[in-house]
């Protein structure tokens, strides 16, 4: 019977090894993702048809839609002309953030860049986000899972050793 | 007898706890799905019309999301991170996706836009982020590409979370990353934003092109 068990619980950790395996990361290392970083830069000197992953040619099929488009995004434009357009920063130069915490700070080398203007109505519309508490500790992410899951394996086989010895 | 005895009781205790790990596991996948088929379905029902009643009233959404909600779409192409981010930074929440902070800024508005996930399981791989990498963020609102301009390590305990004046993004897991039992610190990912696509004209652009 117990090893009818053995056989299922095996079979299920086995089979779910994939999903499961960002629950034992205090164990197992996961697999290191591909050193795919894109450069950080911006886009600025890019073409439209480059920032919205179309291909070029794609833009002259649509002709009424466009107009259309146009005539809706210039209303909106006029409502609010610091939100409506793409804006781009210069590279990034090396400085501390202000969001984060100087207290045990380690920031590597790196870069800051320039920060995208504010739009125009951030005065005014403050009052309705509701700020961030200064000071407020950062939410606790903390989880037990890992440390449960792995107590629970080591019972199983505490269990498995102690009543193969005992039969 | 006492070691037959012994050898059940363990057994059942290593499967109910692995059972309850199971279960929370599933309870976060079928969340997360849920959290994604809602986004994805509230961005496929927007109109111009919700559009400009958002730009009319810029900034007045954050106090409405309910604990919960999906509010953005998250992406760190260098750890392969695709998530959609849920309003709150509740157990519940923390299962479901990675979670913002309520009361912070929503990401690419101006203040500090806080963003925190578990360290097993959505930002399991945060601790890859380098300086340089980039983040993208999607809201109602716009697109915006931030640049990670530091990685700071700091005490559970510490208030390290502070509102700028310019517009910041704060991702947060617990560190170290691979630790048994509850982590002492907290790694905070800091980002800048290099560039920002408002929802009007990413929407225009995508239809114009589509």
């Amino acid at each position: 019977m117990h090893r009818w068990i053995s056989v299922v619980l095996a079979l299920g950790l086995a089979g779910s090894a994939a999903p499961a395996a960002a629950q034992f990361t205090a164990a197992v290392e996961p697999p290191k993702h591909a050193a795919v970083r894109p450069a950080p830069v911006p886009i600025a000197s890019q073409p439209e048809s480059t920032k919205t992953g179309q291909p070029p040619t794609a833009a002259k099929t649509l002709s009424d839609m466009k107009v259309w488009v146009d005539s809706a995004a210039t209303a909106l434009a006029q409502a609010t002309p610091a939100q409506s357009e793409t804006t781009a920063t210069a590279p990034p130069r090396a400085a501390a953030p202000s969001g984060a915490a100087k207290p045990g700070a380690q920031p590597k080398p790196g870069a800051q860049p320039k920060p995208a203007a504010p739009p125009a109505t951030v005065s005014e519309s403050r009052g309705e986000v509701g700020n961030l508490r200064n000071g407020a500790r950062a939410p606790a992410t903390a989880t037990p899972l890992p440390t449960l899951a792995l107590l629970g394996i080591a019972s199983l086989i505490a269990g498995a050793l102690l009543r193969r010895r005992w039969s | 007898m006492n070691r037959r005895a012994a050898g059940l009781i363990l057994y059942a205790v290593g499967a109910a706890l692995l059972l309850d790990v199971g279960v929370t596991y599933a309870r976060g996948v079928m969340a997360s799905d849920a959290a994604r088929a809602a986004w994805e379905r509230e961005q496929a029902h927007r109109s111009v019309l919700t559009i400009k009643r958002e730009v009319e009233r810029p900034y007045a959404r954050t106090a409405t999301l309910a604990l919960g909600a999906p509010m953005a779409h998250l992406v760190i192409p260098a750890i392969g991170l695709d998530e959609i981010v849920v309003e709150g930074v509740g157990e519940d929440q923390l299962n479901a996706g990675p979670g913002h902070m309520p009361g912070s800024a929503l990401p690419g508005d101006p203040g500090n836009a806080v963003i925190s996930a578990h360290r097993d399981r959505h930002f399991h791989a945060l601790d890859h982020v380098a300086v340089g990498d980039t983040i993208i963020t999607t809201t109602d609102r716009g697109r915006v590409t931030w640049v990670v301009v530091g990685r700071h390590i700091v005490p559970s305990d510490a208030r390290a979370l502070f509102d700028t004046h310019d517009a910041t993004l704060t991702l947060t897991t617990c560190w170290p990353v691979r630790y048994l039992g509850p982590a002492p610190d907290r790694l905070l990912i800091t980002a800048r934003p290099a560039l920002v696509v408002s929802r009007a004209a990413a929407d225009s652009r995508a239809m114009f092109t589509r």
